[in-house]
């Protein structure tokens, strides 16, 4: 029985540990740069020449019926069928899988090499891969750089100025990223801001009232402004693209073609202002590549994405991960803890209590697609929604103030039963309250709340916080967001954090409880002073837990948050912004998916996948160490450490 | 309440009256009893009868000050299982008052009836009352919160607060709202010098009130239930859980305690209740049977019930 027990063990140690260390090397490896391999294969009666990075090797099969004229290996043979004059034969063929880039020129980033086709294998000195800002890697021979028209031919000397023309061109290359993105953005999000400003006047007064046409008089000065600032802007951009334009770099392919700076004009070079990143892969040494890799990852750590996501970095990624994993921790333990201890404590023990406590054990079961439904109808189209632009259909005004007395009357019940049984003073503690006046008390503050949330729904004195940009068809809260998402989570999370709570809250002694009623401690002083802080590390082992669940989901945040390229990261210092806490972002489970299943070429984006998910592994496992240390010297600090 | 009223008898049983009254098979008549014993009432007729135990109370009681008294006092779990029955006494005021019986006689039940922690149990319904210093302590529009911080307990399991030693003793003190530095400060000092502890742990009373040993965490104990100045101090066999030479301190703590406060102490030791109480009150079956001063109760008991107990023959 040892055997068995230690073996399932072993089986399921074994098992994690070699899906982390599959993933960890993959991951690992995808940013150490490969040596260039420049292969010339028999190609039907010509040759042809393939130059890039061999990434895979293997061993293909296949069987044909030849000829029994013709000669074969001996042991290929499987079978021979005399009568037909045939023989059956197993070929098996070793090939190269190259990733060779270039898919502007061919259409394809991979290449399988046969071996027996092989004709001639080099390492070219000058073989260049070229990271490009936009159609991936080019792979080619470096042959000459241009700069303000005087071409430096020779691979040595145009490399040397390369390097020395490379920093300034990529700071004009940021430049102009900066201007497009952020100066232009925020101008477009101006304009957009005012057209919806005037579109919410025009709701309010009508397109021909007086405050309309004032109003788009004053905006229409602004405007100009705005619109001179563009045409400024975009000169400037202009200046630079000539600028950059000054600096070329020939590479050619195997093809023969020359890397282009644009599709449609092969014969111009590649920009050098247009390289990310590139290097003479066969003379690096190993300090070389060590650079290499390492500036790879902080680009994949810092930067954001290029290229559908295939290349570049995962920061707005990786932000938008923790972010959403700290607010959903910020709503659901409050939220678990209490609700933990009015299950343990305050509710009375019996078969009602348990119902609960067993619902909610099964809402852990509930698949997470459900809460991501859940979450977009609920949160973003009905609570958002409302927020935008207030209740749907509200009522009339005098129908709502008879709704309105009728919840104060309500209230006024609730609360004079309230007051004159009592209820809360400490002799209600003990059975001082009658089983059917608390029902009844029960239901009158139900059906108050029930009312208040009633008269929110209905009353025709809120039109919504957003209603102008909604009616223009762009919801500001109504949609998946940021925040939607944090609570879809926080709601999948939930029942982690209320078991693992309620535990903690059982497991402290009625000894120790009983010690401080008998100090005179009520029961809530004893609950905060005595019974929380024992429990506190049972609270954060919910909240681990929490972590651990909510990181890595994607499903739900796919309805409702997510995207595949996030504009901005969802946070901000502005109120005015909501804090950011209403935009889509990014998600490394997301990007995985993205990668993996969504890009143009998901074998090119694969080890990306693979580096992600590995990041997304590192992400939680640093999370879930934060939260353990807290633990631990919580721990310490009850087991004897000083306060 | 029923009081003895026939006169003192100090004539101290040999070994073989006491034995010859014990194995006595028919109800004695007074007169054949030996002389120490007044009555051979047995409690278990009560039970079989259903009639109530007329409790035997010795004199010396009369004459001193009541802090509680218990007067017909019934408890009963679950609604319906009576675990106490008609309870009526007084404790008196700057004594040691001691509870013994067997297992399960209820005096661990009363004791905490007295701060009426036995509210926290489901299903716990009690008649009659008790009064604190002449306040009623089972009445509709008492405050408990109140109540209980004018008396102070001890538990048989040591159960310090997960907080420094410092939090720990001032804890009733906190919880009423008391902040300034000094007082709290002055308060622990007196009470962990009253609970002879001040010396061992002055030097770190910010570390945690979990890492002192088990007799340092009971003398703590009692330092926090003496803290608040209580009018009682109820203590659940205090000394249970510890160790020879760590309930020799307590016990001579409690010897120390007395004069200034009043305590209630549960024990199943009987040699401890000797030692360190007063007055030593026996209970058998959810009744009182017999209370008096301990010299008197452990030499000379008035009943018969309580000599077989006393005497090691139940129990």
């Amino acid at each position: 029985m040892v055997w068995l027990t230690g073996g399932c063990v072993a089986a399921a140690v074994l098992m994690i540990i070699g899906l982390l260390a599959f993933i960890a090397s993959h991951g690992f490896a995808t940013f150490w740069p490969d040596p260039l391999e420049q292969v010339t294969v028999r190609d039907g009666t010509t040759t042809r020449v393939v130059l890039g990075e061999p990434t895979r090797h293997d061993v293909y099969t296949y069987t044909d019926q030849v000829p029994l004229s013709i000669s074969v290996e001996a042991d290929s043979v499987v079978s021979v069928d005399e009568n037909k004059g045939v023989q059956t034969v197993r070929y098996e063929i070793p090939r190269t899988l190259y990733k060779t880039g270039n898919f502007d020129l061919t259409g394809e980033d991979f290449r399988w090499v046969e071996e027996r086709n092989v004709i001639d294998r080099a390492k070219p000195q000058w073989g260049m891969v070229v990271e490009r800002t936009a159609w991936g890697n080019a792979y080619g021979t470096l042959e000459a750089v241009t700069v303000d028209g005087k071409t430096t031919t020779g691979p040595d000397a145009a490399w040397a100025k390369f390097n020395e023309v490379y920093g300034p061109m990529r700071d004009l290359g940021d430049e102009v990223r900066d201007i497009e993105k952020d100066e232009m953005g925020e101008i477009s999000r101006e304009l957009d801001d005012m057209r919806l400003e005037l579109a919410g006047v025009g709701h309010e007064h009508g397109q021909e009232s007086a405050e309309y046409k004032e109003k788009a008089l004053e905006l229409a000065s602004r405007q100009k402004e705005l619109e001179a600032e563009i045409v400024t802007l975009r000169g400037k951009v202009a200046d630079l693209r000539a600028r950059m334009a000054t600096a070329t770099i020939t590479v050619r392919a195997s093809t023969g073609d020359i890397i282009p700076a644009d599709r449609t004009k092969p014969e111009e070079p590649l920009l050098v202002a247009q390289v990310v990143r590139t290097y003479p892969a066969n003379q690096l040494s190993l300090v070389d590549k060590m650079g290499v890799y390492l500036s790879r990852w902080w680009e994949f750590l810092t930067d954001e994405p290029r290229e559908a996501n295939t290349e570049g970095g995962v920061f707005p990624a990786i932000i938008g991960t923790v972010l959403l994993t700290f607010v959903m921790v910020i709503f659901v333990v409050p939220i678990g803890v209490v609700a933990a201890l009015y299950l343990r404590e305050y509710a009375k023990q019996g078969p009602l209590v348990s119902f609960v406590r067993i619902s909610v054990n099964n809402l852990a079961g509930v698949p997470s697609i459900v809460y991501g439904v859940f979450g977009l109808g609920f949160f973003c189209y009905i609570i958002g929604r409302y927020l935008d632009r207030g209740p749907d259909e509200p009522m009339a005004v005098a129908q709502w103030g008879g709704f309105a007395l009728a919840t104060v009357a309500v209230i006024g019940l609730g609360a004079g039963l309230t007051v004159f049984f009592n209820i809360f003073t400490r002799e209600s503690e003990r059975g001082a309250v009658g089983a059917g006046l608390k029902v009844v008390l029960f239901l009158v503050w139900l059906s108050s709340a029930a009312m208040i949330l009633g008269l929110l729904w209905t009353t025709p004195f809120f039109d919504g916080f957003f209603a102008a940009r909604s009616a223009e068809g762009s919801p500001t809260l109504g949609k998946s967001a940021m925040i939607w998402a944090s609570l879809t989570l926080a709601l999948l999370t939930l029942p982690l954090v209320i078991v693992a709570t309620e535990e903690a809250l059982a497991a402290v002694p009625r000894s120790v409880r009983e010690g401080s009623y008998a100090c005179g401690a009520s029961k809530w002083q004893t609950i905060r002073r005595i019974v929380l802080p024992r429990a506190m590390p049972g609270v954060m082992t919910g909240m681990i837990l929490a972590i651990a669940r909510g990181a890595g989901e994607v499903a739900p945040i796919m309805l409702v948050g997510a995207v595949k390229l996030a504009p901005e990261l969802p946070i901000s210092a502005s109120p005015s912004e909501l804090f950011g806490v209403n935009r889509s972002f990014m998600h490394l489970g997301f990007h995985i998916f993205d990668l993996a299943f969504q890009s143009r070429n998901s074998m090119a984006a694969l080890p990306m996948a693979y580096t992600t998910t590995f990041l997304l592994i590192v992400i939680v496992v640093l999370l879930n160490i934060a939260a353990i240390t807290i633990r631990s010297r919580l721990r310490k600090a009850y087991a004897g450490g000083a306060f | 309440m029923s009081m003895s009223t026939s006169p003192r008898n100090m004539v101290i049983p040999s070994a073989h009256e006491l034995s010859s009254a014990a194995n006595a098979k028919q109800p004695a008549t007074e007169s054949s009893l030996p002389p120490g014993v007044r009555r051979d009432v047995s409690v278990q007729s009560f039970v079989k009868e259903g009639t109530p135990f007329p409790a035997e109370i010795h004199d010396e009681l009369k004459t001193e000050t009541t802090v509680v008294s218990v007067e017909d006092f019934s408890l009963y779990y679950n609604l319906t299982a009576k675990a106490l029955h008609n309870i009526s006494l007084n404790i008196p005021h700057g004594k040691v008052t001691a509870l013994i019986g067997p297992s399960g006689c209820g005096k661990s039940t009363l004791l905490r009836s007295v701060n009426r922690l036995n509210d926290l149990i489901d299903g716990v319904k009690m008649t009659g009352n008790m009064y604190l210093n002449g306040d009623p302590i089972y009445a509709k529009n008492v405050d408990v919160i109140e109540l209980r911080k004018r008396m102070g307990m001890v538990f048989q399991k040591s159960n310090p607060f997960p907080m420094s030693i410092f939090e720990n003793v001032v804890f009733s003190l906190r919880i009423d709202g008391e902040n300034r530095r000094s007082v709290l400060e002055e308060a622990c000092e007196r009470s962990l010098k009253g609970s002879a502890l001040w010396n061992e742990v002055k030097d770190r009373l910010s570390s945690s009130a979990l890492g002192l040993s088990g007799g340092q965490q009971q003398r703590l104990c009692i330092a926090r239930a003496i803290a608040a100045e209580p009018e009682v101090l109820l203590m659940d066999e205090p000394c249970s859980a510890l160790d020879p030479i760590a309930t020799s301190k307590i016990e001579d703590l409690i010897t120390q305690l007395r004069g200034n406060y009043t305590v209630l102490i549960v024990t199943h030791n009987m040699q401890q209740a000797a030692r360190v109480s007063d007055y030593t009150a026996f209970m058998y079956l959810g009744r009182l049977v017999e209370y008096g001063p301990t010299s008197t109760l452990f030499t000379n008991p008035h009943l018969k019930d309580t000599e077989d107990y006393i005497t090691g023959r139940f129990g």
